[in-house]
């Protein structure tokens, strides 16, 4: 190892920093890299395959003698299976296999937890012969207690829905909460309010799903996954196969936000149902099991207090949160730590709360869009009760370089001096009143070890990366190829990416955001491996030191002598093997500039005060993701967190039906997402921040932009029209509801 | 949950006579004209197979699809005209603005071409958009039968939540607009949904003054069917206030709580809608 220098930081905040990479490491990109790819427009690589339609997603597989998988759920939301009847169900024709969930012994005692709870399987040799027959299956249910609402599910007497005494699992609370009390005494000006946020589901257009073929003694699985490999590791042990039996390919995936690690429970049925019919079977869910039993955001009850001094400085911070993520945990709202105060002045308790609704599933940037809902009205709150600007607020806390260079971008871009200085104060055209909003947000998404990729250069000029991670729509293929051209002086269009298979190099599954992080050093790195071999051979036919050699604007020269240029492809003539292959491992991250990103997004919407119907009309998004390597697909990140974010904001809500204990919106018809005509004109702002945490500097994105859209939406209504909105969905009925209190307490 | 289609049984007429003829047996049959609600509901498991029949009615289209004016200028609406026939007609655009608005936040362009207005009155949903702005303009269903047919006030077929006046028998042969009276600025439509597009009201109206003593006002999604507030349109009529007017209206209309939104909302958006009506039509 050698020590070396390198620059990082971005314009405004910038520092030296040693870093000692091994020596078979290529050279760190720092803040002073020219780059002749990385950080510019690339449209995707796969773009034109996806909307001619010949990309094939999982869905779209068909194999010849395929059978069509269809799960039997649970219709009630706590019962016991006192008994199965499957006879008439297995001599319908075309009925194929039939499996169950669970252990076959255990009925009579076997409790279902949630409508939609998984009993057992079915294939058939058509999608509806499939599901007649999970129709025609006898099942004797004893209906038992249950409950789906949070608040209900936390009195002493709620049925219990796991096990234990009380459906509440408090966290070790972290801090003093009377010294946080004291100090907040103390303060010379606190606010304290409660804040709700919806059960939101994660509705990626193509429904979790696989086709599974058996093959020799394994089998083949294609998988609509966000981990390639958990997939291949979850199959492999519950089916006692090595890892090498099972070979899972998910070359296009419509989607994940978090609920698609692992085979699942469809994963493993399917995989069953295939081996017991010896043919391959296909098992997508539905729109419905969608919604009911793979994953949700949980929602959240969270108290917060915060004070302040009289120069605005905080000075205390209190939360204790509550959410249900139904038989699972992981409802957490971590309130996330934008500002820094000490141990003694922040407190914060969280609860996961059991009800009998599907489990949780990790949902893009888990806890956070909820919890900087809350923290982030609340500061809102305090600066109107210190009679602060909230930006200016947010800055005089906010010791983030970053962020308070994003802060000045985005106030500058929505303009901030515009807004009404006084809530609910702005001109308005009849009934519809304008306001502004901000707030911000952090992730922290570095990547780390354990990613390998092989780098391939043809004697004939072709380059082929090899990754076995999955691209699930974030733009990862596009990555794999401008880094390895980058490196290699070439365009994104001259790589071909091979991706998303596990018989290609060791890569992550697709969450925290750490998929480009983590894959783009091994990739940098078996491009610049790759590229030494080429050197090499061409260093012995041109009687140079490989050292000499540069690669650059399709060409392979050595600077110091004009002469010796060749075109890259037939530079590649050189080598001695038909092919050379770069090979290497992503080492671990050393310092960096940060450990964590930073953003904010700014907010205008039109309040439409008769019928309490919320436009947004603009967001500003500045997000900083250490290096940018594609600005195009980075821009479109951030605009899809901000559509998604806004969505949550103003329309998506798992609806529970509290006595029957069901879900009544179960569908896209009542469970509503924004559309086009909601979508605000977006201008998504990239910050590059050269972080240097390895020979890349990139951060991830996937997760950061969709955290603060609510909280500035929220902030936003609140200076339209100067009522507050503590519960998400803001939809129109709540608005008016607070309008009519603010009404009525004017006229009391 | 999809079935298994082909165990359907699913009778397909060449004709009007023939589905009529087929109608008179007695058999309960469910017609299918765009197929926009009863592919939902069968997708939803609301329809089961067991005893239904369905009825498609696709090959009546020679007969029944068109929209015309005729001699007398009434506007004819054919049974099978779709939404996109109604909205994109000269005619239609030309008198009956309101029409065209309903039938454009109708759901998506898919759902406007196929479905048709007959069958969201058939469909009898109170959220229904066009059925608001049918009524304003005073429409009448031709209703047939295999031995004569009848013509009945729109505002007088629906019965009770999903219920009307048509008989096993019967279908709704034509939807009959009288000539236009309203001036374009004395006609209002409304639609407050759950966002921009594809979504089902939580409020829709319509309204219209001719300024002679002739107002018309239709609500949906505020009671178990769409209907025409005829006291609050006299008390218009003759003069009444904002206030005096939603004192009564409040007596005609019964909105719920329910999955869109709650009644509270839907009351104080009606009132807000009927004060913004008041306001922008001749008093």
């Amino acid at each position: 190892m050698t020590e070396k220098t390198v620059r990082v930081g971005f314009s405004g905040d910038s520092k030296e920093l040693k870093i000692n990479p091994p020596d078979t490491s290529p050279p760190a990109w720092d803040l002073d890299s020219k780059l002749a790819v990385v950080g510019t427009n690339v449209p995707r690589v796969d773009g034109p395959d996806k909307v001619t339609g010949r990309a094939k997603y999982t869905y779209d597989i068909n194999l010849p003698g395929m059978l069509y998988g269809r799960i039997l759920r649970s219709p009630h939301a706590a019962a016991i299976v006192k008994s199965v009847d499957t006879a008439a169900a297995m001599k319908m024709p075309g009925v194929k296999a039939l499996v169950f969930a669970f252990d076959e012994s255990k009925i009579g005692e076997k409790k279902l937890r949630y409508a939609g709870d998984e009993i057992l399987a079915i294939a058939a040799d058509s999608p509806e012969r499939a599901d007649d027959a999970v129709r025609a299956v006898k099942i004797e249910y004893d209906p038992q207690p249950f409950v789906v609402d949070l608040d209900d599910a936390m009195k002493a007497d709620a049925p219990i829905v796991n096990d234990g005494k009380s459906n509440v699992r408090g966290k070790n609370p972290r801090g003093d909460a009377a010294a946080v009390d004291a100090k907040l005494a103390g303060s010379s000006k606190k606010i304290e309010a409660t804040f709700r946020t919806q059960v939101q589901t994660h509705s990626a257009l193509e429904t979790h799903g696989l086709v599974v073929a058996p093959d020799g003694d394994g089998i083949k699985v294609w998988a609509s996954t966000q981990g390639v490999f958990s997939v291949r590791d979850g199959l492999s042990s519950n089916l006692g196969l090595k890892a090498e039996q099972v070979r899972v390919i998910s070359t296009f995936v419509g989607g994940g936000f978090g609920a698609k690690f692992g085979p699942g429970v469809e994963g493993v049925l399917c995989t069953k149902l295939a081996r017991q019919a010896n043919a391959p079977v296909k098992l997508m869910l539905t729109r419905k099991e969608e919604h009911l039993a793979v994953g949700n955001r949980p929602n959240s009850l969270q108290k917060v207090k915060l004070g302040a001094d009289s120069t605005g400085k905080l000075t205390a911070i209190s939360a204790t949160t509550f959410g249900t993520g139904g038989v699972g945990g992981g409802a957490g709202c971590t309130i996330p730590a934008i500002y820094n105060l000490n141990r003694d002045a922040t407190y914060k308790a969280e609860s996961d709360v059991f009800t009998n609704a599907g489990s949780s599933a990790a949902m893009r940037a888990p806890g956070h869009p909820q919890g900087i809902f809350a923290m982030e009205q609340s500061m809102d709150m305090l600066a109107y009760e210190l009679g602060l600007d909230p930006l200016e607020f947010r800055m005089l806390n906010d010791d983030n370089p970053v962020r308070r260079a994003q802060f000045n971008l985005g106030a500058k871009e929505i303009g901030w001096p515009n807004r009404p200085k006084v809530a609910g104060g702005g001109k308005a055209d009849g009934p519809l009143k304008r306001g502004m909003g901000v707030a911000g947000t952090l992730w922290y998404a570095g990547g780390g070890k354990d990613a390998k990729a092989d780098v391939e250069i043809g004697k004939g000029g072709e380059v082929t990366v090899y990754q076995g991670a999955q691209d699930i729509g974030t733009g990862f293929k596009t990555v794999l190829a401008i880094l390895v051209a980058e490196e290699l002086g070439l365009k994104p269009e001259d790589i071909t990416v091979r991706a998303a298979d596990s018989r290609f190099p060791y890569g992550p599954g697709s969450g925290g955001s750490t998929t480009t992080p983590t894959v783009a050093p091994a990739v940098h790195a078996a491009a610049y491996a790759a590229k030494r071999k080429l050197f090499e051979a061409l260093a012995t036919t041109w009687q140079v030191k490989p050292d000499d050699i540069s690669a650059k604007d399709g060409k392979v020269f050595v600077a110091s002598d004009p002469s010796k240029s060749l075109p890259f492809k037939k530079a590649c003539a050189a080598l001695t093997a038909d092919k050379v292959t770069g090979s290497a491992d992503r080492e671990a991250n050393y310092d960096g500039y940060r450990g964590n990103t930073a953003g904010c997004q700014f907010a205008e919407v039109e309040v439409d005060t008769e019928t309490g119907v919320v436009r947004v009309l603009r967001v500003v998004a500045v997000q900083d993701a250490g290096r940018i390597i594609n600005k195009l697909c980075s821009e479109s990140q951030i605009s899809g967190g901000v559509i998604q974010g806004l969505s949550y904001a103003l329309f998506e809500d798992r609806i529970m039906d509290k006595s029957a204990g069901k879900m009544v919106n179960a569908n896209f018809m009542e469970y509503k997402i924004a559309g086009p005509k909601d979508c605000p004109e977006i201008k998504s702002i990239v910050l590059d921040v050269a972080n240097g945490r390895n020979s890349v500097g990139a951060m991830g994105l996937g997760e950061a932009p969709v955290i603060p859209t609510a909280a500035a939406i929220a902030n936003a209504i609140y200076n339209a029209i100067g009522v507050r909105i503590f519960e998400l969905p803001m939809t129109p009925d709540k608005i008016i509801a607070a309008l009519a209190r603010k009404e009525g307490a004017k006229t009391a | 949950m999809r079935t298994n289609l082909a165990d359907y049984e699913c009778l397909t007429p060449g004709s009007v006579r023939e589905a009529l003829e087929q109608r008179a047996t007695g058999r309960k049959l469910i017609p299918i004209a765009g197929g926009t609600d009863v592919m939902v509901w069968m997708n939803d498991g609301h329809l089961g197979k067991v005893g239904k029949v369905y009825q498609s009615l696709h090959a009546l289209a020679g007969e029944w699809r068109y929209v015309k004016t005729d001699t007398e200028g009434n506007l004819r609406i054919g049974a099978l005209a779709t939404y996109s026939d109604v909205r994109h007609h000269e005619d239609v655009k030309k008198n009956y603005p309101m029409l065209v608005h309903s039938a454009q936040v109708t759901g998506a362009i898919q759902i406007q071409n196929r479905g048709t207005l007959a069958g969201n009155i058939a469909n009898g949903s109170p959220a229904a958009d066009t059925v608001p702005a049918l009524m304003v303009y005073d429409a009448k269903l031709r209703l047939v039968n295999a031995s004569g047919e009848r013509v009945v006030e729109l505002s007088e077929f629906f019965t009770g939540y999903r219920a009307n006046v048509l008989k096993e028998e019967e279908l709704i042969s034509e939807i009959i607009l009288p000539k236009p009276r309203f001036a374009a600025d004395q006609q209002y439509y409304r639609k407050v949904g759950t966002r921009e597009a594809q979504a089902i009201s939580k409020v829709v109206f319509a309204g219209a003054n001719d300024g002679k003593g002739n107002v018309r006002m239709a609500w949906g999604s505020v009671a178990p069917i769409t209907l025409r507030s005829k006291k609050t349109e006299d008390a218009v009529a003759a003069g009444a206030a904002a206030d005096d007017a939603w004192a009564i209206l409040q007596t005609e209309i019964t909105p719920i709580d329910d999955i869109r939104s709650t009644r509270d909302y839907r009351l104080k958006v009606s009132q807000r809608i009927l004060a913004d009506f008041l306001g922008k039509v001749h008093q």
